[in-house]
C-alpha cells in the first residue's frame, strides 16, 4: 500500500524533464515494475514522481551510424521481438526472461539498467556487445560505456538531474554469436540465481559477463583474456573458468542461490556457453 | 496532488480525482466497482490483477491510475459481448479449467490478448502468455487445452 | 450398478459465474460505512510485551478505534486454550498480532498502526521441533500446564504438549531379528498454502447483540462456535456466512482471522469492520503447514517381509498449537504407512516453536509419515535386491489385516495392490526414455493411505426445497473453495431424485443461519460426508412427497411411485412443480402441505484416538493409492523436468471423473512444489519468515508442470460412501513428494532426506556429497 502521494508530472519533451528532473528527491517513473513495487513498501517516497513515457527522445528502436539505438523508455518485449535487435541473441534471450510476458511489456530497458541489480537478465547481453549508454543532462548529452555507468548493486552513474536516454549497440561481427544462460529456481517467472551471457566469433573472440556473480553485472575479464591469449583448447577454457571463480565470492544470504552453487554454476555456464556456440564438446 | 483522471473501462469511461497512491487495481475495483479482477499478491507476481490496457496484458496491481489516464481498459466482466460468453469463457468452462476461480479473471484477459496475437497458438505461445499466471489448483494444463481447443 | 449421472463429467455449476467476473467472493463485497482493521505484528519471535503506546496513532486522522490484547478475551481454542486473538503479555512469532487499528481506510489505518509504539523484553527464541524439545530451550508457554484442554491432549512438559504413542506388539525386540534394517532422519519443512485468495473477514456487532461475519472460510460453523464462546454472544445470534472461497487448502480451515476480526467488531459496534490480509501476511500471519522431522527403522526379513517399525516424529507446532495437534493424529493415524507392519512402536510429539502456527494443509500429518516410511521402502529394497513395486507388494495392506491403529481392513476399504500393479505397469512397463545429453533419467514410486482425519461425531446436513418450476434447491453446511463439491453434491441428488442434472440448483454460499449445520469443510470428507446427507435428504423428499401425493390419489404411501421428477398411482401422474404450490380440492381447499427433504449424517462407530496404543476405531474410513514419478535431471544446471506423473487411487465410486482427476493432478503439482522449490526460509538471527512472497516462495507455474499427467481410479465402492463414494480433495499430496525423491535416487544416486530437491541443492550435493 502507498500511504503518502506526491506531485505527478508527465513531461512530454526532454527539456521538460530535465528542468523537472532538477527537483531534490525526484524519481523517475517508466513501467514502474520496480519503482511502484519499492513506493509500494514504502522505501522510496518520492518528492515528485515523473512519468517518462511521453517523451519521444527516450523512445524508438533504431539504425544510428556504425549500430543501433535502444531508447531508455522501450519496452522489454519491444527489445525481444524488434527486428534490428535480432543479431545480439544474449540480449533478446536475456531480455525475454526478465519477470512474465505482462511484465516485459511494461518493464523498460532503461529500468533494468538503471535499478543496478547485479541480475538485470537484459545487460549482460548489452555488455557482450560493448554498449554505451546515452546520458543527458542540463549541460547536454554525453556517452559512456555501459560497463563504466554500473557502479554496484541499485547504484548507476547518473549525476544529480540527469536521465539515461538510451543505449547504443555497434553492429556486431558478422561470425558473432551469443548466448544467455540463466539459473532459477522454478522454469517459470523468477529471478536469477545467476546467469551468464558467452559471446565469440567463431572459436576466437570471446567474451563472457556474469549477472548475479559480482556487485553488477560485469564481464568476466581474466576469463577472456585467458581465452583470447591464443587458440582455443580445454586447457584454457578450464584456466578460464579457474581465473573466474578466484574472483566470485557471493554472499552466503541470497535466498535465490548459495555461494557453492553460484560458483559451481560459473564454470558450468562458461562451458556450457563455449561448447554450445562452439559446436563442440570441450571437456576433453 | 489529486488529478482528474478518466479512464475508458470496458467502454465505459469512469471519471475520478485520483493521487499517486491509487493503482489501477484499485481504479478499476474501487472507483469503478468492478470486482472481477482480483487481488492477489499487489506486486505483480501472481497475475490475477491483469487487464489489458489498450489491448495489452498488463499488471493493474503495479500500475497506478494516473498512468492509465486516457486508457481503454478491458477487464473480465467485458470479456463477454451481448450476454453471450466469450468462446475462450465457454472452452475454459468445458474443459474444467476453472476451479477456485480466483486467477481465472487474469488467465482470461491474458489468453484473449494470446489469442489476438496468435490465432492458433503453440504450446511455447500458451506457456509464454500464461507464464506469468500462478493457479494454485493447478489447472494449468486444462487452461492450455481449453486455448489449444480454439485453434482455427 | 448403472448410474446416469453419477460418474458422469457434469460442467461445474458455477463455471459461468467464474468464468466472467461475476462471482462474488468476501472482498468484494460492499458494505454501508465500511472500517478497516490493520493489525500491528510482532517483529520479535519471543519476547514479552512492557507496555503499548497507542496515544499518537489514536490521535492520527481516521482513526475509530485501537484494540490491544488487554482490550480481548482470551485464551480461546478447541483441544488446547493457548491462543489470543491479540497477543496478551507475550509474543511467541515474527507476525503475531499486537494490536488492530480500525480507520475509515485502510491507509489510514496502516499509517496509524506504524506509529504505535511497543516495548518489548526480548527473549530467546527457538525453531527448531527437536531442540524445542531440548530442556535447555526457552520455554514458550510457561503456563502449558493449566491450559484448558480436551482429555486427548498428553502434555509432557517443557515445550512438549502432546504426545501421541502407538503401539503394537514388542517392535525394539522383533527389530533386533530383522535381517534387514534401515533407518534415516527425514524432515518435512514448512509449507505454505498460497490460495490465490488471501484471508479476509468482514464483521458487525449489532447493537442488539447479534454478531454477522463474512468471511474466507471453510469452517463457518467452527467460527460461529469460536465466536460465541470467546465473546459470550449466544450462539444462534452469530450468522456467518462463507461465500465462494478462492482455494483453501486447509489454510481457510478452523480459525485463521475470524476471532480478531470478532473481537475487533465488538468494540465498534454497529459497524461493519473488515480484514483483508495482504500477500505478506498470508505467510508471516496466517497458518504454516509440516514443519515435522522424523526418524524411522523399519526392520525386514530375508524375503522382505516387514516385521517391525520404530518411528518417531516430531512437530514444530509454532505458537500456538490448537490445530497443530490434530494434525498429529493425522500423523499418528497413518504413521504405519500402507503396511502390514505386525509390530510397530511410533511416537509422534508436538512441540511449541517460534514460528506461525501449523494447521491444516493438504494431506493433513499423512505426507509427513509417508515421505519417511517411502524412501525408507526403497532403501530396503536396494538392499534386499528386490524392485521397489516387489518390496512393497510383499507387504501392502489388504482385506482381512489389520493398519497400524488395529483396524482389519475389509475389501470395501479398497485395493492399494491394484493401484501399485497400475503405476508398476505403466511406469515401468514402458522403456526408459533415452536421456538427453548431460541427463539422467530415472523412476520412483509410493504407495499412500488416508484417512479423514476428524472428530468421531463429525456431522453433515443436507437440505432440498422444491421450487415452483419443479427444480430442486440444495443447501449442505460444506463450502465450495474450488475443488468442486456443489457440482459432484448436484450429481448426487439428481441421480437420487432420478432428474435431470440440470433441475438441481444449489445454494453457494454457506450461511450458519439457514444452512444445515457440517462441522467444517476439510479431510476429504464432504463428498463422503455430505454425499450421504444428500441422499439421506433425498430418501426424506421422496417419503414427504409420496405422503402428499398419497392424500391427492386417496391411497397410501406405499402405492405411491416415484419416477423422473414425478409421482403416480393407478397411471394418474403429477408433476414434482405442483407440490411446491400445493394441490386444492375443487372447493379451494388445500389438500397437500409443503415440505422439505432433510438429511443429516454422522458416521457410525468412530472412536477417539487412544494416546496410548493407537489401537481403536479412530478412522472412518481409508483411501489408498499409489503415485508414480518419471523424471530427468539436467546434471549441469540440476533443472529436474518431471516426465510422466501418475497415480492410481482407490477412493471408491467416482462422482465426476473430470473434476476428480483435477483434485489428484492438482495435489500432485502442490506436492511437486513441495519437492522442488517450495520452503519457507527462517531469517536465522530474528526468526522472521524472509520469504514472505510469491517472489521468493516460488510455486509452480505453468511451466513447471509434468510433460504427462494421469489419474487412474480404482473403483471400488466404499460401502459407508454416498454410491461408493469417498473423498479425494488431498490424496494427490500424500506419495508424491516420496515418489519424486525415489525417481531423483534412481536417476542421480542423491538421497534427499528433506526438501526441496532444487536445482541449487541437486548441483551442490552432486558436487560436494550430502544435500546442504
Amino acid at each position: 500500500m502507498i500511504l503518502n502521494a506526491c506531485p505527478y508530472e508527465k513531461p512530454t519533451t526532454l527539456q521538460r524533464l530535465l528542468e523537472l528532473n532538477q527537483t531534490p528527491g525526484a524519481k523517475l517513473l517508466a513501467g514502474g515494475t520496480d519503482l511502484v513495487l519499492v513506493m509500494k513498501e514504502n522505501k522510496a517516497e518520492p518528492a515528485l514522481l515523473i512519468d517518462i513515457k511521453n517523451v519521444p527522445e527516450l523512445h524508438g528502436i533504431y539504425a544510428i551510424p556504425g549500430g543501433i539505438f535502444i531508447g531508455a523508455a522501450e519496452p522489454i518485449q519491444e527489445v525481444v521481438e524488434h527486428p534490428l535487435t535480432q543479431v545480439y541473441h544474449a540480449l533478446v534471450e536475456g531480455a525475454g526472461r526478465i519477470g512474465c510476458y505482462e511484465i516485459r511489456l511494461r518493464a523498460t530497458i532503461g529500468g533494468n539498467i538503471c535499478n543496478g541489480s547485479p541480475s538485470a537478465d537484459s545487460v549482460p547481453g548489452l555488455l557482450l556487445y560493448d554498449a554505451d549508454v546515452v546520458v543527458a543532462g542540463r549541460s547536454g548529452t554525453r556517452v559512456s560505456t555501459l560497463e563504466s555507468f554500473l557502479l554496484g548493486p541499485g547504484r548507476v552513474d547518473l549525476q544529480e538531474g540527469e536521465v539515461l536516454l538510451g543505449v547504443n549497440l555497434k553492429t556486431p561481427n558478422p561470425n558473432a554469436k551469443s548466448k544467455y544462460y540463466r539459473c532459477s529456481r522454478v522454469k517459470g517467472m523468477d529471478l536469477s540465481g545467476i546467469s551468464a551471457g558467452i559471446y565469440c566469433e567463431g572459436k576466437s573472440n570471446f567474451r563472457i559477463a556474469f549477472g548475479a556473480a559480482w556487485p553488477t553485472v560485469a564481464r568476466a575479464k581474466a576469463a577472456e583474456e585467458i581465452l583470447n591469449a591464443g587458440p582455443y583448447t580445454p586447457e584454457r577454457l578450464q584456466q578460464a573458468i579457474a581465473a573466474t571463480l578466484e574472483t566470485v565470492h557471493p554472499r552466503r544470504s541470497s535466498m535465490r542461490a548459495s555461494p557453492e552453487y553460484k560458483r559451481a554454476m560459473v564454470g558450468e555456464l562458461i562451458q556450457m556457453g563455449i561448447e554450445e556456440l562452439t559446436g563442440g564438446a570441450c571437456n576433453g | 496532488m489529486d488529478k482528474q483522471v478518466t479512464i475508458t473501462i470496458n467502454g465505459l469511461a469512469y471519471q475520478a480525482t485520483v493521487d499517486t497512491t491509487m493503482t489501477l487495481l484499485q481504479f478499476i475495483r474501487d472507483e469503478a466497482g468492478l470486482t472481477g479482477t482480483k487481488s492477489g499478491c499487489e506486486n505483480g507476481e501472481c497475475g490475477a490483477c491483469t487487464v489489458l490496457l489498450n489491448g495489452k496484458p498488463v499488471r493493474s496491481c503495479i500500475i497506478l491510475a494516473l498512468e492509465a489516464d486516457g486508457a481503454e481498459i478491458l477487464t473480465v466482466e467485458g470479456i463477454a459481448t451481448d450476454g453471450a460468453l466469450h468462446p475462450l469463457q465457454q472452452a475454459f468452462i468445458d474443459h474444467s479449467a476453472v476451479q477456485c476461480g480466483f486467477c481465472i479473471p487474469g488467465m482470461l484477459v491474458a489468453s484473449k490478448a494470446l489469442l489476438g496475437r496468435y490465432p492458433n497458438p503453440s504450446e511455447t505461445q500458451v506457456m509464454e502468455a500464461l507464464g506469468g499466471h500462478l493457479c494454485r489448483c493447478g489447472g494449468y494444463k486444462a487452461m492450455s487445452e481449453a486455448i489449444q481447443s480454439l485453434k482455427q | 450398478m448403472a448410474f446416469h449421472t453419477v460418474g458422469s463429467n457434469k460442467r461445474k455449476i458455477d463455471g459461468a459465474e467464474k468464468a466472467t467476473g461475476a462471482t462474488v467472493y468476501t472482498a468484494d463485497m460492499r458494505f454501508p460505512n465500511l472500517l478497516h482493521i490493520k493489525v500491528l505484528r510482532s517483529p520479535h519471535a519471543h519476547a514479552r510485551i512492557l507496555s503499548i503506546d497507542a496515544g499518537a496513532a489514536l490521535a492520527m486522522s481516521g482513526v475509530v478505534k485501537i484494540v490491544t490484547g488487554a482490550d480481548v478475551p482470551g485464551p480461546f481454542g478447541v483441544a488446547i486454550h493457548d491462543q489470543h486473538p491479540i497477543a496478551r503479555d507475550k509474543v511467541r512469532y515474527v507476525g503475531e498480532p499486537v494490536a488492530a487499528v480500525v480507520a475509515r481506510t485502510e491507509r489510514e489505518a496502516e499509517k496509524a498502526a506504524r506509529a504505535i509504539v511497543v516495548d518489548y523484553e526480548i527473549l530467546p527464541f527457538v525453531q527448531d521441533p527437536l531442540a524445542a524439545m531440548d530442556p535447555s530451550s526457552p520455554v514458550i508457554h510457561e503456563n502449558m500446564m493449566d491450559y484448558k484442554t480436551l482429555p486427548f491432549v498428553r502434555r509432557v512438559g517443557h515445550n512438549t504438549y502432546q504426545h501421541f504413542k502407538v503401539r503394537k506388539g514388542n517392535a525394539e525386540q522383533v527389530m533386533q531379528q530383522a535381517d534387514c534394517v534401515v533407518e534415516g532422519d527425514y524432515y518435512f519443512p514448512p509449507a505454505v498454502h498460497v490460495q490465490m485468495e488471501p484471508h479476509c473477514a468482514v464483521a458487525k456487532y449489532g447493537h442488539d447483540g447479534s454478531m454477522i461475519m463474512y468471511a474466507t472460510t471453510q469452517a463457518p460453523f467452527v467460527v460461529q462456535t469460536t465466536i460465541s464462546e470467546l465473546l459470550e454472544i449466544p450462539y444462534g445470534r452469530i450468522q456467518v456466512i462463507a461465500p465462494f472461497l478462492g482455494g483453501g487448502f486447509g489454510g481457510k480451515s478452523d480459525i485463521t482471522i475470524e476471532a480478531l476480526v470478532a473481537c475487533v467488531a465488538k468494540h465498534v459496534p454497529g459497524k461493519f469492520v473488515r480484514l483483508l490480509l495482504s500477500r505478506e501476511e498470508m505467510f508471516s500471519g496466517a497458518t504454516h503447514g509440516r514443519n515435522i522431522k522424523a526418524h524411522y527403522k523399519l526392520g525386514f526379513d530375508r524375503a522382505g517381509k516387514l516385521l517391525a517399525m520404530i518411528g518417531q516424529c516430531v512437530q514444530a507446532s509454532g505458537g500456538n498449537a490448537d490445530y497443530a495437534i490434530n494434525v498429529l493424529t493425522g500423523t499418528a493415524l497413518s504413521g504405519s504407512g500402507p503396511y502390514i507392519v505386525p509390530d510397530l512402536q511410533l511416537d509422534v510429539y508436538g512441540v511449541y516453536t517460534n514460528t506461525q502456527p501449523i494447521g491444516a494443509f493438504r494431506g493433513y500429518g499423512h505426507p509427513e509419515a509417508h515421505l519417511s516410511i517411502e524412501r525408507l521402502m526403497d532403501e530396503a529394497a536396494r538392499k534386499l535386491n528386490m524392485t521397489p513395486a516387489e518390496l512393497r507388494m510383499k507387504n501392502l495392506l489388504q482385506a482381512g489385516e489389520a493398519n497400524g491403529i488395529g483396524q482389519v481392513m475389509h475389501a470395501s476399504n479398497g485395493n492399494v495392490r491394484e493401484c501399485a500393479r497400475i503405476i508398476t505397469d505403466k511406469l515401468w512397463g514402458q522403456p526408459l526414455p533415452k536421456a538427453k545429453s548431460h541427463c539422467l533419467v530415472g523412476r520412483g514410486m509410493a504407495a499412500y493411505m488416508k484417512t479423514p482425519c476428524m472428530p468421531s461425531n463429525a456431522q453433515s446436513g443436507a437440505l432440498i426445497k422444491l421450487n415452483a418450476d419443479g427444480s430442486l434447491t440444495l443447501s449442505v453446511g460444506a463450502v465450495d473453495m474450488g475443488q468442486g463439491l456443489h457440482t459432484a453434491l448436484s450429481q448426487i441428488a439428481a441421480e437420487a431424485l432420478d432428474l435431470p442434472f440440470e433441475r438441481v440448483l444449489f445454494k453457494t454460499s454457506v450461511d450458519t443461519f439457514s444452512s444445515p449445520y457440517d462441522w467444517q469443510t476439510v479431510a476429504s470428507r464432504s463428498t463422503w460426508g455430505s454425499g450421504n446427507a444428500v441422499l439421506l435428504a433425498a430418501a426424506d423428499f421422496k417419503r414427504n412427497l409420496k405422503t402428499e401425493a398419497a392424500k391427492v390419489f386417496a391411497t397410501t404411501p406405499d402405492q405411491v411411485a416415484y419416477a423422473k421428477g414425478a409421482v403416480s398411482f393407478n397411471g394418474q401422474e403429477i408433476p414434482l412443480a405442483d407440490f411446491a404450490t400445493g394441490l386444492r380440492n375443487l372447493d379451494g381447499t388445500a389438500i397437500t402441505r409443503p415440505f422439505f427433504g432433510q438429511g443429516n449424517f454422522v458416521a457410525q462407530g468412530v472412536q477417539n484416538p487412544d494416546l496410548d496404543t493407537g489401537q481403536t476405531n479412530a478412522a472412518a474410513d481409508w483411501t489408498f493409492g499409489c503415485v508414480g514419478v518419471e523424471l530427468e535431471v539436467d546434471t549441469r544446471t540440476g533443472e529436474t523436468t518431471v516426465l510422466r506423473l501418475m497415480n492410481a487411487i482407490d477412493a471408491g465410486t467416482i462422482i465426476n471423473p473430470v473434476l476428480a482427476t483435477e483434485q489428484v493432478a492438482g495435489a500432485m503439482l502442490m506436492a511437486l512444489g513441495s519437492a522442488t522449490s517450495e520452503t519457507i526460509i527462517f531469517d536465522e538471527k530474528t526468526g522472521r519468515v524472509r520469504n514472505d512472497t510469491l517472489v521468493d516462495y516460488k510455486i509452480p507455474g505453468i511451466e513447471d508442470i509434468a510433460c504427462q499427467t494421469e489419474v487412474f481410479f480404482v473403483q471400488t465402492p466404499e460401502e459407508s460412501g454416498p454410491y461408493g463414494a469417498k473423498g479425494i480433495g488431498e490424496h494427490g499430496c500424500v506419495g508424491t513428494v516420496p515418489a519424486f525423491l525415489n525417481a531423483l535416487r534412481d536417476a542421480t544416486g542423491l538421497d534427499f532426506h528433506d526438501l526441496p530437491a532444487s536445482p541449487d541443492r541437486i548441483i551442490t550435493t552432486l558436487k560436494g556429497g550430502e544435500p546442504k
